[in-house]
């Protein structure tokens, strides 16, 4: 497992000194203004981290497109209380109301997608394609009459926002460490539904509760993800760090924690690339993730070294 | 008098506009050996799943005895090769929320031969390893009813013989019913108490003993079939 922490650790050090080497300036200026962006990068570290757990068990249990859809659908919530707020002449660009629209959006999306499904009529990925279509037209459609207008879409879409409030940060904190302790101490139960749904209600564990509960905590992670981090960023970092993590994984905790790794240094590194070369930040952690996807082809053949090296020197 | 192990009335197994069974009702007794056989496609797995709850049954009811805990091993392994779960995970898996001991576990890995795979990833283990490891994380519950639906389609014969004279031995100590689905017929019908047989042309349950004839099988199956009884041993021919 160590050699996994390894390379990816040196994978970011590749990065940051990449960063340095090809623009100092601007690196030296990112870590001496670092008062100026904690928040916000500090922010993407616990969405990332949060992501990354959620999307852990979105992976193992094959629904990363219904993630998907309910990311949208907590977007078309939080425009849609934008829209209702400014109709009545209100503001709520900094209210916890909108994280509450969003939620309720994502939970019909989660309702809506569990009752097709259940009905086995049409199969998922057109059900799912339908939530996310229709939610992303209906973000448009409405965030055009919005007193926040265009910037506020890229914000909440691509993730764009470089400024998070300290409000927003200590309930980002708040809902993510809820949402971790439920996980750390359910994780058997959420592993174990996960692998093998039909064995454990045999066994008499309840699994409908158990999946209902799971996506209860993916609806309110998503949600409060991505107002601070965006749509599009928030899954890639359900998708990436997982992937990463499950690909050669040796037992569900090396999985778990290098996906919580990945997970919160994503988003600081992608905000770094951002500062240096003025990119978007959300597409930056996106490219950023991309960066680990391809070193990854390498990770095989470099455990395998250190492995050979280290029973060498054993015998 | 004999415990009814499970009772089923005009029970009847499908899929919404597709029964695969005539409505059934029968009272299995506590502590036998049911195997359940048919054709491929006639229902059995379905069965299966639904006496187990999960699938909702077409018609009628089923009801087990009160207490009853279950152990089944699944035709082909649900877990997806994504999952890095070692052998003892699964095991763990099979004794969550229920009392085994160190000693149990130790004793079912050896008796299937499994204890060198205990620390190897399930999706790097052969089809057979698999079915091996599926059946110990199945009786690390000390289930009182063991479901096992196909066991041996990935083992060789050698393995299949032990399995069937281990499954003996894990019953008399631990005195559970054991409902097995199996295609082979004339295995089947040695090795078990009573049989669930759904044929296409209906569907037969009952003890062997009182069931097995050509004229039930004839009807079941609406084939002609030779049956040939020695002291120890039926031979079934389709004709």
């Amino acid at each position: 497992m160590k050699y996994r922490f390894i390379f990816y650790s040196l994978c970011t050090f590749l990065i940051l000194g990449l960063g340095w080497l090809t623009n100092p300036t601007e690196a030296l200026h990112f870590a001496r203004e670092w008062t100026l962006w904690y928040e916000p990068v500090l922010a993407g570290m616990i969405g990332g981290t949060l992501c990354a757990l959620l999307g852990y068990y979105m992976v193992l249990n094959r629904i990363v497109f219904v993630s998907l859809a309910i990311t949208q659908g907590a977007g078309f919530g939080i425009f849609l209380a934008f829209y209702i707020a400014g109709f009545w002449g209100y503001s709520l660009e900094h209210s916890p109301l909108t994280a509450f629209a969003g939620f309720l959006m994502a939970s019909a999306a989660a309702f809506l997608f569990s009752i097709f499904h259940r009905s086995k009529k049409y199969p998922d990925e057109v059900l799912i394609g339908l939530i996310y279509i229709i939610t992303s037209g209906l973000i448009i459609f409405i965030g055009d009459r919005i007193a926040e207008g265009k910037h506020a879409i890229d914000n909440l879409l691509f993730g764009n926002a470089v400024a998070v409030t300290s409000e927003a940060l200590g309930f980002l904190i708040l809902v993510a460490g809820i949402l971790l302790i439920f996980h750390f101490i359910y994780r058997r139960e959420f592993l174990y539904v996960s692998a093998d749904p039909d064995f454990m209600k045999v066994a008499g564990l309840n699994t409908s509760f158990w999946m209902i509960f799971f996506y209860l905590t993916l609806t309110v992670g998503i949600t409060v993800s991505m107002k601070t981090l965006g749509s599009l960023p928030v899954f890639a970092l359900m998708v990436i760090p997982p992937f990463l993590s499950l690909k050669e994984a040796r037992s569900p905790m090396e999985a778990v924690l290098l996906s919580l790794f990945l997970g919160a240094i994503i988003p600081p590194l992608g905000y770094y690339l951002s500062f240096l070369y003025s990119f978007p930040t959300g597409a930056s952690m996106i490219v950023i993730g991309f960066g680990y996807l391809l070193l990854s082809i390498f990770e095989k053949k470099i455990n395998r070294f250190f492995i050979a090296n280290n029973s060498s020197q054993k015998t | 008098m004999t415990e009814v192990l499970l009772k089923t009335n005009q029970f009847v197994v499908g899929y919404p506009e597709r029964p695969l069974s005539s409505p059934m009702t029968m009272e299995v007794p506590s502590g036998v050996r049911v195997g359940i056989i048919g054709a491929n496609g006639s229902g059995k797995s379905t069965l299966v799943r639904t006496l187990l709850g999960l699938l909702p049954p077409l018609g009628g009811n089923y009801q087990w005895a009160e207490k009853i805990t279950h152990g089944y091993v699944p035709q082909e392994d649900q877990i997806s090769s994504i999952f890095p779960l070692t052998v003892m995970d699964l095991l763990k898996m099979g004794g969550m929320g229920k009392s085994h001991s160190e000693q149990t576990t130790t004793q079912i890995l050896e008796e299937l031969e499994l204890t060198p795979l205990r620390k190897k990833l399930f999706r790097e283990l052969s089809r057979g390893q698999k079915q091996r490891v599926l059946i110990a994380r199945a009786l690390i519950g000390n289930p009182s009813v063991l479901v096992l639906d196909e066991p041996y389609s990935a083992l060789d014969d050698l393995f299949r013989e032990k399995l069937w004279r281990l499954f003996e031995q894990w019953k008399k100590q631990n005195h559970f019913s054991l409902f097995l689905i199996e295609h082979d017929l004339n295995r089947v019908v040695n090795q078990v108490d009573w049989i669930i047989l759904l044929g296409p042309h209906g569907t037969v349950v009952g003890p062997v003993s009182e069931i097995l004839s050509e004229e039930v099988l004839n009807k079941a199956y609406g084939s002609k079939i030779h049956l040939y009884k020695d002291n120890h041993e039926i031979q079934i021919h389709f004709l």
